[in-house]
């Protein structure tokens, strides 16, 4: 696996050897550290699940999304991270068929998508709370005993830079003003 | 203390005047009912939800800052309930916040059975809306709506403004020009509130822009950037902390100009109300005499 799993988040790390990731929603469960590499909630139907497939892909280990818990109400990111990992993305970014409010994926590659498509499998509990339904399905994917995915994969967060597009002054002062994006200057340098 | 070259509309919604010039009119505040979490139960909700609504109107009269009720919904099941309820317990304008397009649709059709589509804000317009959506409001236009800049692509000041304007490379049109094509007469511009770690801070850098932009009303709903800060985990949100934290955030969009803010639960209507009175007196003192600002009659600078 990567050194570090590269995105900050509201996860915990277990055994980075095991094969699972659990995916709480909306609700906290802990696991037995031995059996799961990374659990935690996930809130948003976008930048939620950008966090999980880069920590995810840094961890080629990891071959069995568990989704469990409590649906994030108006989101719907547990159904959309189903959607992504069956569906795909379209070109603009927007999962396809996903009922989550803005389902867009802009911050990974599709390079990155597509490895994590092919690198896990879902284990459907949406809506289960249950610890010990949920302990069984990670007892099942252990059992499964997959091999690792091959190299750990690192996704770079694709960012864009901002450009000023217009100009427009106001004052902030007699002697100074200010552009809209924030810049002061004299005045005289109008 | 800005003052814009560019001339900045104002809406009248009944008495509430919103938009302007930084200083010359309160700013509206959206206090928002039946959010994740409030209420137990439909019981619990309709039995409280009134006196919450009650309380923000009696600080609004208080402190002469408006304000407005802002309706949580996340399931068709509750769509007739909450809008009877709003209807009954509001008087002229409300806000109806739902997440999901298909429940907004709901909304639209119940809001015309009740002949309430001319006081209602939609919230919100924003890059999620549909194609079957857009049709549907195109036929039962809501008088206002929010216009949400979020950009998942690119959430720096331009990315949110290339959403409003011409929809950036997410949408075929801007989220503006979408709305005057539906036909909403209040078109209130929302930066997006984006966690700390994803620009947060463009979400403030972009209330001027905006402002210059489009000469429109512009807001924001910083107390989700409060509600979504990890270290913040540890506490309950109904601990004071939060309540603290909601509205001190809020200073800081109306400091950049900002004509109207989401500020969260209701019940925070208290300290929010008040906050905003003085930080609306503070700033309509500095635009009245530096820059010969006229400030509403209705508002603290005249009433507190």
């Amino acid at each position: 696996m990567s050194e570090l799993y590269p995105w900050p988040g509201e996860y915990k790390m277990g055994d980075p050897d095991s094969p699972v990731a659990v995916v709480t929603l909306a609700d906290k469960f802990d696991f037995d550290e031995e059996k799961v590499a990374i659990w935690g909630p996930m809130k948003t139907e976008n930048l939620g699940i950008e966090k999980v497939i880069a920590n995810v892909l840094s961890n080629p280990n990891i071959r069995f999304i568990l989704i469990c818990g409590d649906e994030i109400r108006g989101h719907r990111s547990g159904q959309t991270l189903k959607a992504l990992i069956k569906n795909g993305i379209q070109d603009n970014g927007k999962i396809r068929e996903a009922d989550g409010a803005v389902p867009y994926i802009e911050n990974l590659s599709n390079e990155a998508i597509e490895r994590f498509r092919e690198q896990v499998q879902v284990k459907d509990l949406l809506g289960i709370k249950s610890k010990e339904d949920i302990n069984e399905a990670v007892e099942e994917a252990l059992a499964e005993d997959p091999s690792s995915f091959g190299e750990p994969y690192t996704a770079v967060k694709i960012e864009e830079k901002e450009e000023s597009v217009f100009e427009a002054d106001f004052a902030l002062h007699s002697s100074l003003k200010i552009s809209p994006w924030g810049k002061i200057s004299k005045m005289e340098e109008r | 203390m800005f003052s814009y070259t560019r001339e900045q509309k104002t809406y009248e919604l009944d008495d509430i005047k919103v938009g302007g010039q930084p200083g010359e009119f309160p700013t509206l505040m959206f206090g928002t009912i039946f959010y994740e979490g409030q209420f137990e139960d439909r019981t619990e909700a309709e039995e409280k939800g009134p006196e919450l609504i009650r309380r923000q109107n009696k600080f609004s009269s208080k402190t002469s800052v408006s304000s407005l009720t802002d309706v949580f919904i996340f399931e068709k099941e509750e769509v007739e309930w909450k809008i009877d309820l709003a209807l009954e317990h509001t008087e002229g304008f409300f806000s109806v916040d739902v997440p999901e397009a298909e429940v907004r649709m709901k909304v639209l059709d119940y809001l015309e059975e009740k002949n309430a589509l001319d006081r209602v804000i939609y919230n919100s317009l924003n890059l999620g809306v549909t194609e079957k959506e857009i049709e549907k409001l195109k036929n039962k236009p809501p008088a206002g709506a929010i216009l949400l800049g979020y950009n998942p692509q690119n959430n720096g000041t331009q990315g949110r403004m290339d959403i409003i304007k011409e929809g950036g490379k997410l949408m075929e049109e801007g989220l503006l020009p979408l709305a005057e094509e539906i036909g909403i007469e209040y078109k209130f511009l929302d930066t997006a509130a984006t966690p700390f770690g994803e620009k947060a801070g463009e979400t403030l850098r972009a209330v001027p822009v905006f402002k210059d932009e489009f000469g429109l009303p512009v807001g924001c709903a910083l107390h989700n950037t409060v509600e979504s800060w990890s270290w913040l985990n540890e506490y309950e949100k109904k601990e004071d902390i939060f309540q603290t934290l909601d509205t001190s955030i809020d200073n800081l969009p109306v400091l950049m100009g900002a004509d109207f803010i989401y500020y969260g639960p209701i019940e925070n209507a208290s300290p929010a109300l008040p906050n905003m009175a003085m930080v609306d007196k503070l700033i309509a003192e500095g635009a009245e005499d530096y820059f010969g600002i006229k400030i509403d009659e209705k508002h603290p600078h005249h009433l507190l």
